[in-house]
């Protein structure tokens, strides 16, 4: 039986509060409840899920495909962070699409184009520095397409998301000491590959 | 050269450990070159955070029509249901199925030689009983019944091994149906 997630939990967070009346109408049937939570969730999970699998239309069919999975297990949202409860369901999602490119011949990820980037809100608009920010932004994700997708998946849970060793052990399915060798060995990788480069990001 | 050569020893590994947090080994102050890959790694760290990510190329929105594509088909509703974590049911089934069917199957074609065995055993005078008995006497009949192709414990017996079969081979196809997807 559902349970009623406002009279389980009353977060003190506005943010978790509007979220959970979201998932609760969405529960009942409201659709457009759903796709507020889309609304608001589409762009940070597609942000997540593109360092993962560095291909714009692959990750937006498996971010696609998280939101699927999220509305039809909302009866499993157990309450607590929705934003978490998405991050998990994208990062499952695009782990299923890096095992899935494993067993087939691998193409390499495509080039972005310049046009391509998004901005974060609130960076500056002086075209210089945004010519300066796209070159970095450019470079960095060709280099993370280069590492093996387990070190990439580690690094930008730990090093872009913030998550701990042990909720990347528990997110992946893998030892604490592996996601820690995942992480260092991804991060000089990382810089091997970006030797000739390193200007780019110094100072 | 001697920088070089004492370089190549350190831990590179350390190193990219004391960017999250850990100790940075010694040699991060004493060796220029460890100095340098600390900074670099740190740099790249810095750069990832900051990095912008390729604009998202469409509404992820879920519109109707994609809502009614997520509502699987029956067989593949049955299909999801079979051989997942919940399903406690397919695989005792499929085992019992098969071993009541493979049993009937050795009683079937063990059981003549069984009565004949018991017959050889028995006391003299069924055995003559059974010889003076008319032909067509119960004994012949049950004989006679145990070998016809229709016996109905060899058709209850192929039918489970059949259904056990089936059931497995269900199983197995659900299971990398799912894998695929």
């Amino acid at each position: 039986m559902e349970e009623d997630l406002r009279s389980t939990t009353v977060p003190d967070d506005p943010v978790q509060r509007r979220d959970l009346i979201l998932v609760e109408r969405a529960r009942e049937g409201d659709l457009d409840a759903f796709n507020d939570l889309v609304t608001l969730y589409q762009d940070p999970l597609f942000a997540l899920v593109v360092r993962m699998v560095p291909d714009r239309d692959q990750a937006a069919d498996v971010v696609q495909e998280a939101f699927f999975s999220a509305y039809r297990n909302l009866s499993s949202f157990r309450g607590g962070s929705v934003k978490s409860w998405l991050n998990r369901i994208g990062v499952n999602a695009a782990m299923d699409i890096q095992r899935a490119r494993k067993r087939r011949p691998v193409q390499p990820y495509p080039e972005l184009e310049d046009e391509s980037w998004q901005p974060r809100a609130g960076d500056e608009v002086d075209p210089e520095r945004i010519a300066v920010h796209t070159e970095r932004s450019r470079v960095l994700a060709a280099a993370l397409a280069h590492i093996t997708d387990d070190q990439r998946t580690a690094i930008v849970l730990y090093d872009v998301e913030g998550y701990d060793y042990a909720e990347i052990a528990e997110m992946t399915g893998v030892s604490l000491g592996t996601v820690k060798s995942r992480i260092h060995r991804g991060r000089l990788s990382l810089r091997d590959i970006l030797a000739d480069r390193m200007d780019l990001f110094r100072g | 050269m001697a920088d070089s050569l004492s370089h190549a020893r350190h831990d590179r590994f350390a190193i990219a450990a004391a960017i999250g947090g850990a100790k940075a080994p010694s040699t991060v102050a004493t060796c220029p070159q460890c100095g340098a890959l600390h900074r670099d790694l740190l740099s790249i760290r810095t750069a990832l955070r900051h990095a912008w990510t390729p604009k998202r190329p469409r509404d992820l929105r879920i519109d109707t029509t994609a809502l009614a594509r997520l509502r699987p088909a029956l067989w593949r509703r049955l299909l999801g249901a079979i051989g997942s974590s919940r399903d406690t049911i397919t695989r005792p089934l499929a085992a019992g199925l098969t071993t009541i069917g493979f049993a009937g199957l050795v009683l079937v074609s063990a059981g003549p030689m069984l009565v004949g065995v018991a017959g050889e055993a028995a006391p003299p005078e069924v055995t003559m009983h059974a010889v003076d008995g008319p032909p067509g006497s119960a004994i012949d009949r049950k004989f006679g019944d145990e070998s016809a192709p229709t016996d109905p414990m060899l058709m209850v017996s192929g039918g489970s091994l059949a259904a056990g079969g089936t059931v497995l081979a269900l199983r197995r196809i659900a299971v990398r149906v799912r894998r695929v997807r």
